[in-house]
C-alpha cells in the first residue's frame, strides 16, 4: 500500500456536486499510484458498483462511503468498514430517502447510532465532531483536514488540529476531491450553475476558487501536509481497516417455497417435465436430452430458485390472464419453453443455449425478460412482486439519465450566459435530436448564431463536449426489477421513483448484472395488448382464434407482408421494413425472423442486408467464410445475422468454449473498451491461427465478429418478436376489424397515427363508424355487422368520468333525449360541444350542428316547465336554426376532437383542383426514373442514424402512403419547411427498384391545404 | 354621433412604428408571455406568404424564410396608446380609452354639423397619427360600439347611416368576441352579424351567457352606453427593444433621434415643451444604464434635446452591448419652469452631465465613478459605477469581517515587481517599495476564474516577512510578478 490513500472524493454520480465519472477517477488513481480511494457520493451509492468494476479492472481497492446530508444541514462523509457498516449505510440512506420526496434525503442525528456500526466517520468541525462522538466512538471517529491553498483554511486547519487534541481523536488528510484532474474543474463549475439556477457571470463566489481539488498523488498530498504527517499516516491505517468492497455484498435470490419433500432442483425438474409432457405429449428423446443437460448445469449453478421464481410469476399471469412471453436469451432454453416461460421451442430452431446460460460466465445469472401487455396489466404484475417481497424486498433498477447532445447544449449555453435567443434557435433547429452525420457541432452553434469567433464559443464546444455523457439525473427502467432474499435495502439503497407507488433502487440495470443482482424485466409491449384484447374479442363476435394454434404458412399472411402491407403489424411496419418486405418476400416464418433481425443497426452498418437480399434473390453466389461454417451460417446464406451465429463462429472456427464465446460478445458489445475488444480479438485470432486456418479467413472472420457484435440481434430475441409479428400480421389478414379495433384502443403505440390506421383499415375493407353514445363503449368495439364501432376512448378531451358516467347512465336506461343525455352524463360544456361537433350526439339530433345547438342549451334541473319524457318518447328532437355542416368542415370537425376521421381523407377533398399530382396508388404504374409530383398528409418524418443524413418522408393521400426521401443539403436548405408543414408537395424522380418505390425529392414545397386538418406527424430518429 | 379611431394590429404597429420601413416586410409578432408562443399579428406581406395567425414561428419561418419576427412590448403599446389618447384629446374634451388601440370620442358639442366637417376632422385626425406612424381608421356612428365596427370596415374614415344595413353584413369576428364565443360561432357556421342577430337574443343568452348577450346588444343600434372618460396620459416615453445587441453609437443615436422628434412632437400638440429628459439604456448583462438630464430652459427643440444626449452618449461605454433604449420627457409649460428654492449649486446641469462625459472620455468609463466590490473569486475585484449625482445618497460602507487581524493597505494599481525562487518559496524581490531578501513566505494561494471568456485569470498569492521585516503581499499572474499591498 502507498502512504496516502485518498478517502474523500466525489463523482460525477454526485449530480452535479462532482465532475468526473467514477471511471475516470478510478483510471487516473492508477496513473497517481494510489492503492485505494474512497468514492463519497452525497447522499448515495450511486457510482459505487461502476467505481466497484473500473478499480478492480486498474488493480485499485475500491472504498466505499457517501456524504450523509444530516437533517439540520450538515454534511457527514462516512466509509464503510465492514458488511455490517454497509448494510447499515445502505439501510440508513433508503430511510432518509423514502422518507423524502425524489432527489432529496435527510438523516436525522437521533437516528444514526442504530446504524452507525462498521462506519467510520469524517468531522470536518468542532460541533460535527462533538455530535459523533457519542455515536460513532473515538475509534471511529476521524478529524478530516483539507488544504486546498486558499486564503484564510490554515485557520479552519488549525482549529480542527486543537479540536482532535482536545477530543483525542486522530486527525485525517484528504483533499475532498470533486474531479480526477485540474482540467475538469470547469465542468463542476458549470455544474454548479446549473445546481443554483444561475450562470457564471452572476455566479461568483458559488464558483470554485481554484482547481485543486483534484486527485492527488501522495508525494503532493505529503507535501501539503508536511506539518501533520500523522493525517496522512492515519489515511493508510484507515484504509487498511476498510477492508469491505462491493465482490462481498452478500447478495442472494429468494428463494422459492417449495414443497416438503423437494429440493429446488428435484422441483424444477419435476416442473419442466409436467411441461414439456404438455408441449410435446411423448417427451422426444432429443427434448429429454437437451432438459437433462440444461438440468444438470442449472443445478451446478444454484439457479434453479431462479428459474422457479420466473416460472411463478408467469404463472401468476396465467392465472390472471395477462399474456406473458419470455424473450431474450431465455428463448434459447428448453427449460424455459416447457416451464411456459417462453414460446419458442429452441430445438426447432436450433438456437444456442450457451447464449443463455454457461458455466464459466462470470455472473452467472441468466437473464429472463418477461414482455407483457403495456399499461394497466404490466403494472399489475410489479405490483405483485412488490407485494410478495414487500417495500424494502423489490425495486425498479435505475435509468442514469445523461446529458445527451441538446440538453448539454442548453445547460452549457445557459450557464455561459449566451442569450436565450441562440438557445432557442439552437434547439429548434436542432429540436429533433443530433444529426452528427450532416452538422457538426461547429456547424451547428454558427447556424444557431454563435460563431466561432464568439468570446465563449470555445469554452461552449469544450463544455459540450465534456458535460456529453455525464449522469444529470435518475430515472427509473421501464420494466428491470430487483428482487433480494432478506430486504433488498441491505443491498441497495432505495429510493422513491417519481411515480406514485414505484420504489427504485439506486443502481442500474448493468450495474446490478455487474454485481450478480438478478434482475427480471417485465416489459410492456403494445402488441401484447392489441393481441390479447383482439383474441378476446374475437371471442367475443364468435370468430375466436387461437394464437398458440395459428397456421404456421398462412399464404394470406405472406402474400401480405410481400406486398409490404403492414401497416400496423408488429416490428415490420416501419418504412425502412417497408422498403424491404417486397425484396424479401418472406414465404416461411423463418423468413420472418430474418425480416425482424435485418433491419437493424448492426446488419444495416455492417452492410449485410444487401448480401444477404443479393444471395437470397439469386444474384449473387452463396458463400462461407470456411466450410466448418456451412452448418451456422447455411440458414442466414452464409451471411451472420445473429449474435448466437457469431458466438457459434467462435466456437468452430477457434474452438471457444460457450462461456468463452460468451465472454466475446460481451466485451464486443457492452460496456466495449478498445483495451478490452482487443484483448479478446487477439485471444480469437490466437485460437484460431492455433488451428491453422488461413489467415485471409482469420482476418474475414474477426473483422465480421468485431464489427458486427456491436448490434448483432439475438436469434431468439428475433424468433420471439416474429411469433408477434406473425400473429399480429395473420390477425391483420382475417381478423381485421378487430385488429384495427385493438390497434385504436391502445394508443399510442406503433409508427403510425389513429388515423392513418383507420384509413388502412379502410382500405382493407373494414368499415369505421363515428362514435356515438348511445353505442359506443369506453373501447372501439364489433358491431353485428364487422364493422367497427369508435369508442368513446377517441374523443380527445372527454375524461375517463364522464365517460363512466355515460355508460352507466346509458346502462341503466339508454338516453331518451339530448337533454337527458346531458342531465344524467353531467358532462362540462367542452366536453358536450366535441361530443356534437365530432357526430357524437347524432342520434339525438338530424346533423352534427343542430346537436350543438342544443347541446349549449342549459340544462335546469327540476324544471318544471320542462317536457316530461317518457321511453316512448325516445327520439325527441329539438330543431335548430343552425344550417348543416358541409363535408370539409365535417372532417374538419373530427380531427380538431379526434385527431381522425371516419370520412373522406382530406387529400380526396382537395385532389379536384390538383393537377398534375399523382396519389399514391398511381405510383406503381409509373416508369423508374420519370419524374412525379406527390402530394399529401406528412404522417412520418425519419432521419434515422444510418442513413448518413438522408431524411425519409412519407405522405399519406386518399389512397395510400407515398415515401419520399431527401438529401442532407436538400434537407438542410428545407430544414423548417420539412419539419414544420403539416402537407406537402414534393417533385422528383420516382425509383422503383423491386416494387420497392420512392421519389427522390429534387423540388419541397408547402401544399396549400386552406382549413382542412391532418393527422400529427410521428417523427422518428 | 360617436368616433372611434382604430389602430388595426395596434400591437405590431407599435412595434414598429420606430421602423416605419418594416411595415413594408414580412413581419410577425409573437407574445412571449402566452403559454404556446404563436404569431399573434402579422403584415399584409407577412399573410402573402401563407402564415396565419396562431402559427409557431418554426412554421411560420418554413414559410418564410426571410420573416422578422418581433416580440410584442407592453411598453411600446403603452406608449402608442399613449400617443392616440392625446391625439384624440386635442380633437375632443369626451375621450374613452375603449381598448387597446381604440379610442372613442364623443362628436357632440365640437360644432361638426354636416358630413363634410366630420369627414376634414377625422381626416386631420388620421393625419396626426400618420405623423406618429401609426396608420389608423375611424369610423363614425349614432352608438359608441357601431363606431368601432364601422372602423374596423374601412380603409380610412367610414360614416354609418343606415346602422341596420350596415352591421349585418359585418363579419362577426370584427366585434372582437371573446375567444370561447367566437370558436362557438364558428362551429356553428355563423360568419356575420346578421347571422348571429337572427340566432335571436333569448336563444343566444341561454346557450352562451351574459358575454354572448353583450354583444348582441352591442350591435344593436337602439342601445347607446355612455362613454367612460378619461383623461390623456400625462406620461410622454418612448421605449425600444433593439433586434440586435446595439455595440456601436451609430443606430442608437439614429433610434434616439426619432425618440426626441417624436416627443417634441406629441408635447407640441399639446402645447407643451420639454422641462427633464430620462434616459435608460438596457444592457444584454441585465444591468441598466439611467440617467436623467433637466433641461436648464425647458424646450420643444428636438436639436438642443438631441445634442445634450448625443454629448452624453458619445462618452458612455457600456460593459455589455445594448438591447434597449427608453427615453421620457417630463413635460413643463413654456417659460413656467422655475428653479427650486435650495437649488443653488448645479444651476446647469446639462453642462455638468457634459464635463462628466467628458471626463469618461478621456479616463475611460470604467474610471470615472464610484467603486462597487463584485461577488467574485479574484481578489479586490470591483468595478467603477457612474453616481447618479442629483439623487446620489451617502451609505455607510459595511466593513467586512476580516479573517486577518491585520490591516492591509493595498497599492493599487499593484506595484510591478520581480520575485526570486527557491523551490516554490520566493526568497527575492525586487520593487518600488522594497528590494532584498525574504525572511518568511506563506503561501502559495492559488485562485482563478473566468475560464470561460477572454477575461481568463489566475494568480499566485504569498504573504512575506522582509528582511527589513516588513509584511507585505505579493503575487505572480499572468501579467507578471507585484507586490499587492503592506500589512500595517
Amino acid at each position: 500500500m502507498t502512504d496516502y490513500v485518498e478517502l474523500h472524493c466525489r463523482s460525477a454520480f454526485s449530480f452535479l456536486r462532482g465532475a468526473s465519472t467514477p471511471e475516470r477517477l478510478a483510471a487516473r488513481a492508477e496513473q497517481l499510484q494510489l492503492s485505494a480511494v474512497a468514492l463519497c457520493d452525497r447522499d448515495g451509492l450511486y457510482g459505487a458498483p461502476r467505481f466497484f468494476s473500473a478499480a478492480k479492472e486498474v488493480g485499485i481497492r475500491p472504498i466505499v462511503g457517501a456524504e450523509l446530508t444530516i437533517a439540520d444541514g450538515t454534511i457527514l462523509p462516512v466509509l464503510v468498514q465492514s458488511r455490517r457498516g454497509y448494510e447499515n449505510l445502505s439501510q440508513l440512506l433508503t430511510r432518509a430517502h423514502l422518507r423524502n420526496e425524489k432527489g432529496k434525503s435527510s438523516v436525522r442525528w437521533d437516528e444514526l447510532p442504530e446504524f452507525s456500526e462498521g462506519l467510520v466517520a469524517l468531522a470536518n468541525s468542532g460541533s460535527i465532531a462533538k455530535q459523533s462522538l457519542g455515536i460513532f466512538g473515538c475509534e471511529n471517529l476521524f478529524i478530516e483536514i483539507q488544504r486546498h491553498r486558499l486564503r484564510g483554511e490554515e485557520k479552519n486547519v488549525r482549529s480542527l488540529v486543537q479540536l482532535a487534541e482536545q477530543l483525542h481523536l486522530p486527525l485525517l488528510a484528504t483533499n475532498g476531491v470533486l474531479y480526477s484532474t485540474e482540467n475538469e474543474r470547469p465542468i463542476l463549475d458549470v455544474f454548479n450553475c446549473i445546481r443554483h439556477h444561475t450562470h457564471l457571470d452572476a455566479a461568483g463566489k458559488l464558483l470554485e476558487p481554484n482547481g485543486e481539488r483534484y486527485l492527488k498523488n501522495a508525494a503532493q498530498m505529503r507535501e501539503l501536509f508536511h506539518d501533520f504527517p500523522e493525517a496522512i499516516s492515519n489515511t493508510v491505517r484507515l484504509a487498511e481497516r476498510l477492508d469491505f468492497t462491493l465482490e462481498n455484498l452478500g447478495y442472494e435470490f429468494p428463494n422459492y417455497p417449495i414443497p416438503m419433500e423437494h429440493t429446488m432442483d428435484s422441483f424444477l425438474r419435476e416442473q419442466t417435465f409436467a411441461g414439456a409432457q404438455k408441449r410435446y405429449g411423448k417427451v422426444p428423446e432429443k427434448v429429454r436430452t437437451q432438459l437433462e443437460n440444461e438440468l444438470v448445469l442449472i443445478a451446478k449453478l444454484k439457479v434453479a430458485g431462479y428459474f422457479l421464481i420466473v416460472w411463478d410469476i408467469v404463472e401468476f399471469c396465467r392465472r390472471e390472464n395477462i399474456m406473458a412471453q419470455g424473450r431474450g436469451s431465455a428463448a434459447n432454453s428448453t427449460v424455459c419453453f416447457c416451464l411456459g416461460i417462453t414460446n419458442v421451442d429452441p430445438l426447432k430452431f436450433h438456437t444456442l443455449f450457451e447464449r443463455f446460460l454457461t458455466e464459466g460466465r462470470k455472473n452467472c445469472w441468466p437473464d429472463i425478460d418477461i414482455d407483457l401487455p403495456s399499461g394497466d396489466r404490466r403494472e399489475r404484475v410489479i405490483q405483485e412482486i412488490y407485494k410478495r417481497y414487500g417495500e424494502r424486498g423489490a425495486a425498479m433498477t435505475a435509468n442514469v439519465i445523461t446529458y445527451r447532445g441538446r440538453s448539454a447544449a442548453r445547460e452549457v449555453g445557459k450557464a455561459l450566459n449566451l442569450s436565450p435567443d441562440i438557445l432557442n434557435r439552437f434547439s429548434n433547429l436542432y429540436a429533433n435530436g443530433d444529426f452528427p452525420h450532416t452538422l457538426d457541432l461547429q456547424m451547428q452553434m454558427e447556424k444557431s448564431g454563435l460563431p466561432k469567433s464568439h468570446p465563449r464559443a470555445a469554452a461552449f464546444a469544450t463544455m459540450c463536449k465534456a458535460i456529453r455523457g455525464l449522469p444529470r439525473h435518475l430515472g427509473q427502467h421501464s420494466g428491470g426489477m430487483i428482487i433480494c432474499q432478506g430486504k433488498l435495502d441491505k443491498i441497495v439503497p432505495l429510493e422513491n421513483a417519481s411515480m406514485p407507488g414505484r420504489i427504485v433502487a439506486q443502481w442500474d440495470k448493468d450495474d446490478c448484472e455487474d454485481l450478480g443482482i438478478i434482475k427480471v424485466d417485465f416489459l410492456g409491449l403494445g402488441m401484447m395488448s392489441v393481441l390479447q384484447d383482439a383474441v378476446e374479442l374475437c371471442r367475443k363476435t364468435g370468430r375466436e382464434m387461437d394464437l398458440a394454434h395459428l397456421p404456421p404458412d398462412d399464404p394470406k399472411t405472406f402474400e401480405m407482408m410481400a406486398t409490404a402491407d403492414t401497416i400496423g403489424v408488429f416490428q415490420i411496419e416501419s418504412r425502412a421494413q417497408m422498403a424491404t418486405l417486397p425484396r424479401m418476400k418472406p414465404k416461411t416464418f423463418y423468413d420472418l425472423v430474418i425480416e425482424v433481425a435485418i433491419i437493424r443497426p448492426g446488419p444495416i452498418q455492417g452492410r449485410l442486408m444487401h448480401p444477404y437480399l443479393a444471395r437470397r434473390a439469386g444474384q449473387e453466389k452463396i458463400e462461407f467464410y470456411h466450410d466448418d461454417l456451412k452448418p451456422v451460417l447455411e440458414r442466414t446464406l452464409g451471411v451472420p445475422l445473429f449474435q448466437e451465429q457469431m458466438l457459434q463462429m467462435a466456437m468452430v472456427m477457434a474452438d471457444f468454449s460457450g462461456a468463452e464465446a460468451e465472454e466475446l460478445r460481451r466485451a464486443l458489445s457492452f460496456h466495449r473498451s478498445d483495451e478490452k475488444m482487443q484483448r479478446v480479438e487477439k485471444k480469437l485470432r490466437a485460437a484460431m491461427e492455433r488451428k491453422g486456418h488461413a489467415q485471409r479467413v482469420i482476418d474475414d472472420v474477426c473483422k465480421t465478429v468485431s464489427s458486427f457484435a456491436l448490434y448483432g440481434f439475438p436469434e431468439s430475441h428475433a424468433i420471439s418478436f416474429a411469433h408477434l409479428a406473425y400473429a399480429s400480421a395473420y390477425l391483420k389478414a382475417h381478423r381485421a376489424p378487430e385488429f384495427f379495433a385493438n390497434l385504436l384502443n391502445n394508443q399510442p403505440m406503433g409508427f403510425y397515427s389513429p388515423a392513418t390506421l383507420i384509413k388502412d383499415g379502410q382500405r382493407h375493407g373494414v368499415k369505421f363508424l363515428p362514435v356515438d353514445v348511445m353505442k359506443s363503449d369506453w373501447e372501439c368495439a364489433i358491431e353485428p355487422d364487422n364493422s367497427v364501432r369508435l369508442g368513446l376512448c377517441v374523443i380527445k378531451i372527454l375524461s375517463g368520468d364522464g365517460a363512466k358516467r355515460i355508460l352507466a347512465g346509458r346502462k341503466k336506461l339508454p338516453f331518451l333525449s339530448l337533454e337527458d343525455f346531458k342531465r344524467r352524463s353531467r358532462l362540462n360544456k367542452n366536453e358536450l360541444r366535441t361530443l356534437a361537433e365530432t357526430g357524437a350526439l347524432n342520434c339525438f339530433a338530424e346533423h352534427r350542428r343542430e346537436a350543438l345547438w342544443n347541446a349549449e342549451k342549459k340544462v335546469y334541473e327540476n324544471d318544471l316547465f320542462a317536457i316530461k319524457l317518457r321511453p316512448k318518447d325516445a327520439g325527441h328532437r329539438m330543431p335548430s336554426p343552425l344550417a348543416p355542416m358541409n363535408y370539409a368542415e365535417r372532417i374538419q370537425a373530427d380531427f380538431a376532437g379526434m385527431n381522425l376521421t371516419t370520412g373522406k381523407h382530406p387529400m380526396a377533398l382537395l385532389r379536384p383542383k390538383l393537377k398534375n399530382i399523382l396519389r399514391a396508388a398511381d405510383l406503381p404504374k409509373v416508369r423508374n426514373g420519370k419524374c412525379v409530383r406527390i402530394a399529401g398528409n406528412v404522417i412520418c418524418r425519419q432521419r434515422p442514424g444510418t442513413a448518413k443524413g438522408f431524411v425519409f418522408i412519407s405522405l399519406e393521400d386518399e389512397t395510400g402512403i407515398s415515401n419520399a426521401v431527401v438529401a442532407p443539403p436538400m434537407f438542410e436548405a428545407h430544414r423548417l419547411l420539412i419539419t414544420e408543414e403539416s402537407f406537402l408537395l414534393i417533385e422528383g424522380k420516382l425509383q422503383n427498384i423491386e416494387n420497392v418505390i420512392h421519389v427522390k425529392a429534387e423540388k419541397i414545397q408547402r401544399f396549400e391545404h386552406g382549413s382542412l386538418a391532418g393527422s400529427d406527424s410521428y417523427d422518428f430518429h | 354621433m360617436f368616433a372611434a379611431v382604430f389602430i388595426p394590429d395596434c400591437s405590431l404597429q407599435a412595434a414598429l412604428r420606430l421602423e416605419p420601413d418594416s411595415g413594408k416586410q414580412p413581419v410577425a409578432l409573437i407574445d412571449s408571455g402566452l403559454p404556446k408562443i404563436g404569431i399573434v399579428q402579422l403584415t399584409t406581406i407577412a399573410r402573402n406568404f401563407g402564415i396565419v395567425e396562431g402559427m409557431t414561428p418554426g412554421q411560420a419561418m418554413a414559410r418564410c424564410g426571410h420573416l422578422k419576427i418581433k416580440i410584442r412590448s407592453s411598453t411600446q403599446e403603452k406608449s402608442a396608446m399613449q400617443i392616440l389618447l392625446q391625439t384624440a384629446y386635442a380633437f375632443s374634451p369626451n375621450i374613452e380609452a375603449t381598448a387597446l388601440g381604440v379610442c372613442t370620442m364623443e362628436l357632440k358639442g365640437l360644432g361638426l354639423e354636416n358630413e363634410n366637417a366630420i369627414q376634414n376632422w377625422a381626416e386631420k385626425i388620421l393625419k396626426t397619427l400618420a405623423q406618429f406612424h401609426l396608420e389608423s381608421k375611424i369610423g363614425i356612428a349614432p352608438a359608441p360600439e357601431l363606431a368601432l365596427l364601422a372602423a374596423h370596415g374601412t380603409n380610412a374614415i367610414s360614416i354609418v347611416q343606415n346602422a341596420n344595413q350596415f352591421v349585418s353584413g359585418l363579419p362577426v369576428a370584427a366585434l372582437h368576441p371573446p375567444m370561447d364565443i367566437l370558436e362557438i360561432l364558428s362551429c356553428w357556421g355563423i360568419q356575420t352579424i346578421g347571422q348571429f342577430l337572427a340566432l335571436g337574443k333569448n336563444e343566444i343568452a341561454e346557450r352562451l351567457g351574459e358575454e354572448a348577450l353583450e354583444l348582441f346588444e352591442r350591435v344593436s343600434a337602439s342601445s347607446v352606453r355612455p362613454l367612460k372618460l378619461v383623461s390623456p396620459p400625462e406620461e410622454f416615453f418612448e421605449q425600444i427593444e433593439f433586434e440586435n445587441e446595439i455595440e456601436t453609437a451609430g443606430p442608437l443615436l439614429f433610434v434616439l433621434r426619432r425618440f426626441v422628434e417624436q416627443l417634441s412632437r406629441r408635447l407640441e400638440a399639446i402645447y407643451l415643451v420639454v422641462a427633464e429628459v430620462r434616459f435608460q439604456l438596457g444592457l444584454s448583462s441585465g444591468e441598466k444604464y439611467r440617467r436623467a438630464f433637466k433641461i436648464p430652459s425647458p424646450t420643444g427643440g428636438v436639436e438642443i434635446l438631441f445634442r445634450t444626449l448625443q454629448t452624453h452618449l458619445e462618452t458612455v461605454r457600456t460593459d455589455s452591448p445594448i438591447v434597449s433604449l427608453e427615453l421620457s420627457a417630463i413635460p413643463a409649460r413654456a417659460q413656467t419652469h422655475q428653479f427650486g428654492f435650495f437649488e443653488s449649486t448645479l444651476r446647469n446641469p446639462n453642462q455638468f452631465a457634459e464635463t462628466l462625459a467628458r471626463l469618461t472620455a478621456l479616463l475611460g468609463a470604467e474610471n470615472v465613478g464610484t467603486p462597487q466590490l463584485i461577488s467574485s473569486n479574484q481578489p479586490d475585484s470591483f468595478r467603477l459605477a457612474m453616481t447618479d449625482f442629483d439623487s446620489a445618497t451617502i451609505q455607510n460602507p459595511k466593513l467586512r469581517t476580516q479573517n486577518c487581524a491585520l490591516a492591509l493597505r493595498r497599492f493599487r494599481p499593484p506595484l510591478p515587481a520581480h520575485f526570486g525562487f527557491r523551490g516554490e518559496k520566493p526568497v527575492l524581490i525586487r520593487s518600488k517599495i522594497f528590494t532584498g531578501g525574504v525572511s518568511e513566505a506563506r503561501g502559495p494561494f492559488l485562485s482563478s476564474g473566468n475560464w470561460w471568456d477572454n477575461n481568463r485569470w489566475a494568480r499566485e498569492e504569498w504573504d512575506i516577512e522582509t528582511t527589513d521585516g516588513s509584511l507585505l503581499r505579493i503575487f505572480r499572474s499572468g501579467d507578471g510578478d507585484f507586490v499587492e499591498g503592506i500589512y500595517d
